[in-house]
C-alpha cells in the first residue's frame, strides 16, 4: 500500500517518541517488530537533554508526559543513529524533525534529504513540551504553510506534518499543510495536559506543561481525523489511543490511510504485531 | 499468523497467575505462578508488571522475589493487592535493566541499605549471604513488616520517617569494616547514601527508583541527570555506581 508517497507493507507505524529501535534490537532482537516502518524520535539541530524530572505521570486513562524532545542532535543522528536504522529497520525510516525556527527545520531537512537512510520526513509542529517552535508553528495556519513550503523546497522525499488537536481548528492547519505541499498529515500529537502540585498550585512536571496520550485521547483523534478528512485530499495517518485492532479500524473508517501506535506499546511491545495481524484478517 | 499467535519477545510479556497474597502490615506480598519462560534475573534487575484488565493503564516496575518456599512474589501496597494486583491474570516483561555486580559481596565486608520498596531488590542477596548487615528505612511504620522478606539478614532497628537510614549508615561506615555498600531506594536517598560512602572512601552501588512507563528505553520518563549526563534508569540502570550519583 502507498501512504503519503511511501510504500508500506501494512498500515501500522509507531508514533514518534514511543519506540526506541536501538534498544528494541538489543532487547527484543528486532528494531521495529510488527511495524511497517519506523518513525524516529524528533531530531533537533542541537542535542537536547529534555525537560527536568518529573517527566511522566500515569492516569487511569493513559499517560501524561513532559519529556521535552531529548535527542542526540542532528549531527549524531545522521552519523550514528540513521546508519543503524538503515541497516536494521524493516521498511521505511521516517525521520521526525523539530526545531525552534524555520531555519532549524530546513537545515535538518536538507541534511536528511541527502541521506539514503531517511525515507520520509515528518515535521513535528505539535510537541506541547517545548516553549517555542514546534507547537507554536503548528497552531498557526500561515506559519504551518510557510514551514511546509520551505520544507517542500528542501526535499523531494515524502513529507508529513504531525498536527496537534490543541488548536482552534485542526482542519484549517491541515489545509495549510496540504497547501504547502505535504504528502500526508499525522493526526494527532498528545493533547496539552498536566498534573498539579497542590502545595504550589503549579504543574508538577519539571518542564511545566505536558501532553496526554493513551485511550483518553482516542475520541479526540477520531474527531480530528474526521474533520481533517473532510478538509484535505492528502493521506492521513491516524494517531491517538490506538491499543487494539478495533481502535485501528475506527481510525481507518474515519478516513485515515494508516495508523500509528504510541503509548500502548509501553504496555506490550508485541502490540504492533497483534494489530497488524488482526487488520490483515479483518480487512 | 493470527493476532492470538503473535509470539512474545524473548523477554515477554509472559502471563502470570495470582495465587494469593499475604498482608505485611500496610503492604502485601502477592504470590505469583509464572510462565516457565519468565526469567527472574539478578538482584537489581526489574520486571514490568501489568494487569491487562485492570484500572492502571501502564505497567509498573517491580522486583520479583524468589521466596524461600520456592515460589515467587511481588511486594505491593495493600490497596494494589486488593485491586489490579489481585489479577487473576497479569503479564510480566523482563528481566530488564542492569543489576548489581555481586562479585565482591561477602557478609563481612558488604553493607546493604534499603529504603521503602528498595527492600524488594535485596532478598536474593540475603539468601546467598545470610547474616549480611542491612540498614532499612520506611516511610510508614506499617511498612516495616516488609523486613520479613529479608529476615535472615542482620538488620538494625529500621528507621521510620522522619528518621532516615543515614545516621546508622554513617556509624557503620565509621567502623571501617565495610568495603562496599549496595543500596536501593528513591533517588534522593541514593544520592545521600552514595555521598556518605564517598566521604568514607567506600564503594557503593545504588539501585535507583524512577517513574517508568515502558521499562525498555522508549519513553524517556525515567531519565535522571548524573553529572551533566542523562541516564535512562531502565536501560543504563537502575543500578549505578554510587560515585556517579554525587559527581
Amino acid at each position: 500500500m502507498r501512504v503519503g508517497g511511501l510504500e508500506l507493507a501494512h498500515p501500522v507505524l509507531n508514533a514518534s517518541g514511543t519506540w526506541d529501535a536501538e534498544q528494541s534490537h538489543r532487547l527484543f532482537g528486532e528494531a521495529n517488530p510488527g511495524l511497517a516502518g519506523f518513525v524516529t524520535k524528533t531530531v533537533t539541530p542541537e542535542p537536547r537533554a529534555g525537560n527536568p524530572a518529573p517527566r511522566i505521570a500515569t492516569t487511569a486513562s493513559g499517560l501524561l508526559n513532559s519529556i521535552g524532545l531529548p535527542n542526540v542532535g542532528r549531527t549524531a543522528f545522521l552519523t550514528d543513529l540513521l546508519p543503524f536504522l538503515q541497516q536494521h529497520v524493516h521498511g521505511p525510516v521516517i525521520c521526525s524533525v523539530g526545531g525552534f525556527s524555520l531555519h532549524d527545520y530546513v537545515e535538518t531537512i536538507v541534511a536528511l534529504d541527502g541521506h539514503p537512510g531517511c525515507s520520509a520526513i515528518e515535521l513535528n509542529v505539535s510537541c506541547p513540551n517545548v516553549e517555542t517552535g514546534c507547537a507554536s508553528i503548528g497552531a498557526d495556519a500561515d506559519e504551518t504553510e510557510r514551514l511546509v513550503l520551505a520544507a517542500r523546497a528542501a526535499t523531494a522525499k515524502p513529507l508529513f506534518a504531525k498536527l496537534s488537536a490543541s488548536v482552534s481548528d485542526i482542519a484549517e492547519i491541515a489545509q495549510a499543510a496540504e497547501a504547502g505541499g505535504a504528502d500526508a498529515v499525522v493526526c494527532i500529537n498528545t493533547v496539552k495536559a498536566t498534573v498539579v502540585d497542590r502545595a504550589t498550585g503549579a504543574s508538577r512536571f519539571g518542564g511545566g506543561g505536558g501532553g496526554l496520550s493513551g485511550p483518553a485521547i482516542r475520541p479526540v483523534a477520531l474527531h480530528a481525523v474526521l474533520a481533517v478528512r473532510a478538509a484535505v485530499e492528502i493521506d492521513i495517518i491516524g494517531v491517538g489511543g490506538v491499543g487494539s485492532v478495533d481502535d485501528a479500524l475506527d481510525l481507518l473508517a474515519a478516513g485515515a490511510s494508516a495508523v500509528a501506535v504510541g503509548t500502548a506499546l509501553f504496555r506490550d511491545p508485541t502490540l504492533a504485531q497483534r494489530i497488524a495481524s488482526g487488520l490483515s484478517r479483518a480487512r | 499468523m493470527s493476532a492470538a499467535e503473535v509470539a512474545p519477545t524473548p523477554l515477554g510479556p509472559f502471563p502470570a497467575r495470582v495465587l494469593g497474597s499475604d498482608r505485611l502490615g500496610g503492604l502485601a506480598l502477592v504470590r505469583l505462578s509464572l510462565d516457565p519462560r519468565t526469567v527472574l534475573g539478578g538482584p537489581g534487575q526489574f520486571h514490568m508488571l501489568l494487569n491487562p484488565a485492570g484500572r492502571d493503564y501502564l505497567p509498573r516496575p517491580v522486583g520479583l522475589i524468589q521466596l524461600d518456599d520456592g515460589g515467587v512474589g511481588v511486594l505491593v501496597d495493600a490497596a494494589s493487592a486488593a485491586g489490579d494486583m489481585a489479577g487473576p491474570l497479569l503479564q510480566v516483561l523482563g528481566p530488564l535493566g542492569t543489576g548489581f555486580d555481586l562479585a565482591a559481596v561477602t557478609s563481612a565486608t558488604t553493607l546493604l541499605v534499603a529504603a521503602g520498596f528498595g527492600i524488594t531488590v535485596l532478598p536474593a542477596i540475603v539468601t546467598k549471604h545470610p547474616q549480611i548487615r542491612l540498614i532499612a528505612g520506611f516511610r510508614q511504620a506499617d511498612h516495616v513488616a516488609a523486613l520479613k522478606l529479608v529476615e535472615r539478614a542482620d538488620h538494625d532497628e529500621p528507621a521510620v520517617a522522619p528518621d532516615t537510614v543515614l545516621s546508622a549508615l554513617a556509624s557503620a561506615l565509621a567502623t571501617g569494616r565495610y568495603q562496599q555498600v549496595l543500596a536501593a531506594g528513591p533517588l534522593g536517598m541514593g544520592r545521600a547514601v552514595a555521598g556518605l560512602c564517598v566521604e568514607h572512601g567506600v564503594a557503593s552501588q545504588v539501585a535507583v527508583e524512577a517513574p517508568m512507563a515502558c521499562g525498555f528505553g522508549a519513553c524517556n520518563g525515567c531519565a535522571i541527570e548524573l553529572g551533566g549526563v542523562w541516564l535512562r534508569c531502565c536501560i543504563e540502570g537502575p543500578v549505578v555506581a554510587g560515585a556517579r550519583l554525587v559527581a
